[in-house]
């Protein structure tokens, strides 16, 4: 369904220009040579900090952008070569809920939108029609767009993204600006349509549980390039991060006094709660019994699961927040 | 073919949301034109309506400027340019809409300018209508496309207003806007040949004296084609860029 090979993309911006200078160019690498490809019925993330790349990968595939170097191709379609009927095959979800004409009804977006992809009047009216029962706003049809809620629009511009019933689903940050139960809402009706229409979805994000409730596997994106590529479970293992044991014992101990035999654990261990409490970061050979031998007197062993973010944070060794992607290069 | 009327559809359809701009549409102009033929009626009553008719001309240059020039420029302000520009639809269809609702627009404000110029100026219009009509037309057409070179300008340097504003204002002079072109300094004459607006001018004002203007409507064909082509590479170029650059969703 997708196939990208060596995709490059370099920013050129200007700082402190003036009237009487252009300032100074910096380059920005927003994407280095990144390969993937994604099977069709597939629900894949894309996980990555704000500037990792994602926005740019997503935008080079809708053929928004056109990359510096590299090859993408949507089912067999190259992107550069023809764009149209690329954009054809592709539905499209922006992260701004501007990207609606909010002077318009529901409707009229949609059939503005379905004559855009070359649909017959008729078929439009009622893809429309499907498409905002589906997306539960046939309610709601002949409202103005400015009246709707964060939600509403964005369950819009789902609809609007699959009026030519496209195969494909490219979606940027589909529940940025919503509260828990809007996002929740948004993500089953991905999930449906991934599973009840076969549509092959594409979703950046930044949000763990997104990441996590969403996608089958997930691509990390990090400084432009793709770190690993898996289910979230595999990437969790991936990262060879398996977890922690908070170990409550009675006293106060320093992490420092603490011999852990080599290959039973990680080496990673720190006393929290003032001392009265070890984090010990356990890998696959974790061996409870033995480690119960070590501290006897332990009044309460607890286990936490490795989350997304903690395996996030191994694999880049960057903590997950925004950061800047790149290297920069005065010319 | 349906991309445009859909586009189309739109665009009269934000007039309806928005009634009062169709109102100010029709009484606006006419305070522009207004001084204009009244001090051209204090020196001769006949010079009142050939500058009637070369103001009128001129508002047509000055809506494609800003309906079609900056076209582009409003949906990105909108903020709907990326989703228009993700579809298999084109920016020159796109153009091509605002260009129909512009000729529209422009047919609107000729006949309530003739009406208004008429009740409240005194201005006679004893014109040809099915003349002036097919001049209307051939004008409208010359300088559509020339709004299509501007709007690959404005597609690419985004806030381009400075220059609109005084590329229209010197075409409009050098055009015979309200004076002749054979009142010009010679120097500058040249330019006016060049300059599609002058041939609308110089048209309407031979339907005024019952003439059919054969050349300048030939010549605005003429012009309308090269530019419409010339406009259609830029813009496409223009556009090329601005995918290239990532400065799609910029204004």
């Amino acid at each position: 369904m997708i196939e990208c090979e060596a995709l490059t993309k370099t920013y050129t911006v200007r700082e402190k220009p003036s009237f009487f200078s252009r300032g100074v160019e910096r380059k920005i690498a927003a994407l280095r040579e990144v390969s993937f490809s994604i099977s069709a019925g597939e629900m894949v993330g894309l996980l990555g900090p704000n500037g990792a790349g994602k926005t740019t990968l997503l935008k080079i595939l809708s053929t928004l952008l056109v990359p510096d170097s590299g090859r993408a191709a949507i089912e067999g379609v190259d992107v550069l070569r023809f764009p149209r009927m690329v954009r054809q095959k592709i539905g499209l979800v922006l992260p701004s809920e501007r990207s609606l004409y909010w002077k318009l009804t529901a409707q009229e977006n949609l059939q503005l939108f379905g004559g855009l992809y070359n649909l017959p009047s008729r078929k439009a009216r009622e893809r429309s029609e499907f498409l905002l029962k589906t997306v539960g706003l046939s309610e709601f049809s002949h409202v103005p767009v400015e009246k709707f809620s964060t939600g509403m629009r964005k369950r819009l511009m789902i609809a609007r993204a699959l009026l030519h019933e496209p195969r494909l689903l490219i979606l940027d940050e589909p529940s940025s600006g919503l509260d828990v139960q809007g996002k929740r809402e948004i993500w089953s009706l991905l999930k449906d349509l991934a599973t009840q229409q076969g549509v092959t979805l594409l979703l950046a994000t930044h949000d763990m549980e997104e990441a996590e409730t969403v996608p089958e596997r997930l691509l990390i994106i990090h400084q432009g390039k793709i770190r690993a590529y898996g289910s979230p479970s595999e990437i969790k293992a991936l990262s060879g991060n398996h977890g922690w044991l908070f170990i409550d014992l009675p006293g106060t101990y320093s992490e420092n006094r603490v011999k852990l035999p080599k290959g039973l654990f990680l080496d990673s261990i720190q006393s929290v709660d003032g001392g009265s409490r070890l984090c010990i970061r356990i890998s696959s050979s974790y061996d409870l019994p033995q480690l119960l031998r070590i501290f006897p007197d332990a009044t309460r062993v607890e286990r936490r699961e490795v989350s997304l973010a903690d395996a996030f944070l191994t694999i880049t060794g960057e903590r997950f927040e925004d950061t800047d992607t790149v290297e920069e290069e005065e010319i | 073919m349906r991309a445009i009327f859909s586009l189309l559809y739109k665009e009269i359809s934000y007039h309806r949301v928005y009634p009062l701009d169709l109102v100010s549409l029709a009484i606006s102009p006419f305070f522009i034109v207004a001084p204009f033929v009244f001090v051209a009626k204090a020196h001769a009553e006949n010079l009142q309506l050939s500058v009637s008719l070369g103001l009128i001309a001129w508002y047509w240059l000055s809506m494609f400027f800003w309906g079609v020039g900056y076209g582009v420029r409003d949906e990105m302000e909108e903020g709907v340019i990326e989703s228009l520009l993700a579809t298999p639809a084109s920016v020159i269809e796109l153009l091509a809409a605002k260009a129909i609702d512009t000729l529209l627009i422009n047919l609107y404000i000729t006949i309530a300018l003739v009406i208004l110029l008429w009740l409240l100026a005194g201005v006679s219009f004893h014109l040809n209508w099915i003349k002036f009509f097919l001049l209307f037309m051939a004008s409208n057409f010359a300088l559509a496309s020339l709004s299509f070179v501007y709007a690959a300008f404005v597609l690419v340097a985004r806030q381009a207003s400075f220059a609109g504003n005084l590329f229209q204002e010197a075409v409009g002079i050098l055009s015979g806007m309200t004076a002749p072109v054979s009142v010009l300094p010679k120097a500058v004459r040249w330019l006016s040949m060049l300059i599609p607006l002058t041939y609308a001018i110089e048209g309407a004002r031979k339907v005024a004296v019952g003439q059919f203007p054969y050349s300048e409507m030939a010549i605005l064909f003429a012009f309308g084609g090269v530019l419409l082509l010339s406009g259609v590479l830029l813009v496409k170029k223009a556009e090329h860029y601005v995918r290239l650059t990532g400065t799609t969703g910029e204004y």
